[in-house]
């Protein structure tokens, strides 16, 4: 334990999921801890809100929750005790084609390759190990560099993960396995080209296939609450609307982690970095932007595909 | 998916194609909660070059409605947000960026700097523990807690290990 009295043990900025998980982590070792959120309410990418009429609530950044599901540390955590809930939709994606025709993502791997008729052996070939063996992986996969648990099943991951998602499509024939592939590598947002865009879309298929594609009832924001109110009853301090300009208007802490980007650090803290790291989050690459319409809706969209 | 990477590779070149590649989900077919009876909810987006402030309303319902014949007659309401609006609403989407930088081979493992942990900055004490570290954007907090871990064990001595499922 360090010495010399502070206001807080640590400090967390930001309360995006990974801001709430570091709060989270560190307060169960009884440290105390405050996180501090810019806005009117917590949450980052996890917020709900009524932003087309009254009535209608569109989450405004995240939506689907594979990865909550199958995050190891959230799995955890007593959630559930905490009002959350997981939906989970009966068919996780489809990809429709002009013709009426679809591709459609189930959740069993299976029922999925053999909707792909020619390459029903190619798609089961490329998931079925990972799919058995995802309990055991995810640890290492949903983790820093390290010496994995699992070297076998971790190089498996890792030889299909680093090729990019155009060369992988390689080992599909038809137009449905093709564009389910590569409907999932394009969240990686980036070319599909690009090497490492088939391990997004890997792991998003082998959670389609393991746990499910869950939506939060009643908004992403369900889960930031969950997170915050289990929180706050191990003793950790929210404050909201303080935005953080500088190191100086903190309170003092031993740690304070920022749920922020690079470029934002350079700016809050620049002052007491070195030089090379200074130089080395400058060089830190930003990818392509979204672009997202919420719609309030009289009926659903009438798809000519079933799904 | 020739049609997907066409988009994909002109959207990263600083395009936007007539055709985005749109990704879209109706909650409310699942979760009635999210609007009033019998009315529903979806979104959609499409990805554009960083901080574009393009307007690709008519293009994304255009490509729905190619899909979906009638679909723009259902529209009750619409809230639309560019790259500029991403990142007002959340500081942390930088240029309208979701996942707190480029996941490449050179930034999927090294997110933010090269260095031994991901999560140290070269100031005592101060961690980084957003997107912008292993492994990466999404909603799993493996980054918080990664992050967490790194700064108990450095600073108070303390080895956290995950408690076993709840
Ligand atoms: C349109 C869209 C759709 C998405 N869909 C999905 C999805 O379906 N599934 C999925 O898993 N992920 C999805 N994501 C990605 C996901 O939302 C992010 O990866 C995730 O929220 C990142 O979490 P974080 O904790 O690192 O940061 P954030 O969630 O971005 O949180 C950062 C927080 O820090 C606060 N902050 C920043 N700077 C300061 C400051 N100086 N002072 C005080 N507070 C500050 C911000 O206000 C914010 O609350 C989506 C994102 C967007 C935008």
């Amino acid at each position: 334990m360090p010495t010399g009295k502070k206001d807080f043990d640590a400090i967390v900025v930001g309360s995006g999921p990974n801001g709430l998980a570091a709060a989270i982590a560190m307060q169960q070792q009884h440290l105390s801890v405050l996180l501090i959120e810019g806005k009117e309410t917590i949450g980052g990418g996890l917020r709900t809100q009524e932003l087309t009429l009254p009535g209608f609530i569109h989450d405004v950044c995240s939506a689907i929750h594979p990865l909550a599901l199958a995050s190891p540390f959230f799995k955890s955590l007593p959630l559930h005790d905490h009002g959350l809930e997981y939906i989970f939709p009966p068919i996780p994606a489809a990809h429709p084609f002009e013709d009426g025709t679809e591709a459609v993502l189930l959740p069993g791997l299976d029922k999925t390759a053999k909707l792909l008729g020619q390459d029903q052996d190619a798609y089961k070939q490329l998931l079925a190990l990972l799919v058995g063996s995802w309990p055991k992986i995810a640890n290492d996969i949903l983790a820093p560099l390290h010496l994995p648990a699992h070297p076998y099943l971790m190089a498996q991951f890792g030889w299909k993960a680093l090729s990019s998602a155009t060369s992988m499509s390689k080992r599909f024939i038809t137009p449905e396995a093709k564009a389910l592939w590569a409907g999932m590598a394009a969240h990686a947002l980036q070319p599909l080209s690009n090497i490492a865009t088939s391990a997004i879309a890997l792991v998003l298929l082998i959670t389609a296939h393991t746990g499910g594609w869950p939506l939060a009832k009643g908004g992403s924001q369900s889960i930031a609450h969950a997170l915050a109110s289990y929180f706050v009853s191990l003793g950790g301090k929210i404050q909201t609307n303080f935005y953080v300009h500088s190191m100086e208007q903190l309170p003092s802490a031993h740690a304070i982690l920022f749920d922020i980007t690079p470029r934002q650090l350079l700016q809050i803290a620049g002052h007491s970095l070195s030089s090379l790291y200074k130089w080395q989050l400058n060089h830190y690459r930003y990818g392509m932007g979204v672009y997202k319409i919420d719609w309030a809706l009289a009926e659903p969209i009438p798809f000519i595909a079933p799904h | 998916m020739e049609e997907i990477v066409e988009a994909e590779k002109s959207t990263a070149a600083g395009a936007h194609p007539q055709q985005p590649f749109v990704i879209l989900a109706q909650p409310g077919l699942f979760d009635p909660s999210r609007a009033p009876s019998g009315k529903h909810t979806a979104w959609a987006y499409c990805h554009v070059p960083n901080g574009s402030t393009v307007d690709m309303t008519t293009r994304i319902e255009n490509q729905v409605e190619r899909f979906a014949p009638g679909f723009k007659e259902r529209i009750l309401g619409r809230h639309v947000m560019n790259t500029v609006d991403m990142e007002k609403y959340n500081p942390n989407y930088i240029g309208g960026d979701i996942n707190g930088g480029i996941i490449d081979i050179r930034q999927l493992f090294t997110r933010p700097a090269l260095r031994w942990s991901p999560y140290k900055t070269s100031a005592k004490g101060i961690y980084l523990c957003s997107s912008s570290t292993p492994p990466g954007g999404g909603v799993h907090g493996m980054c918080g807690y990664h992050a967490a871990k790194r700064a108990m064990k450095d600073v108070f001595g303390i080895n956290a290990r995950l408690p076993s499922p709840k």
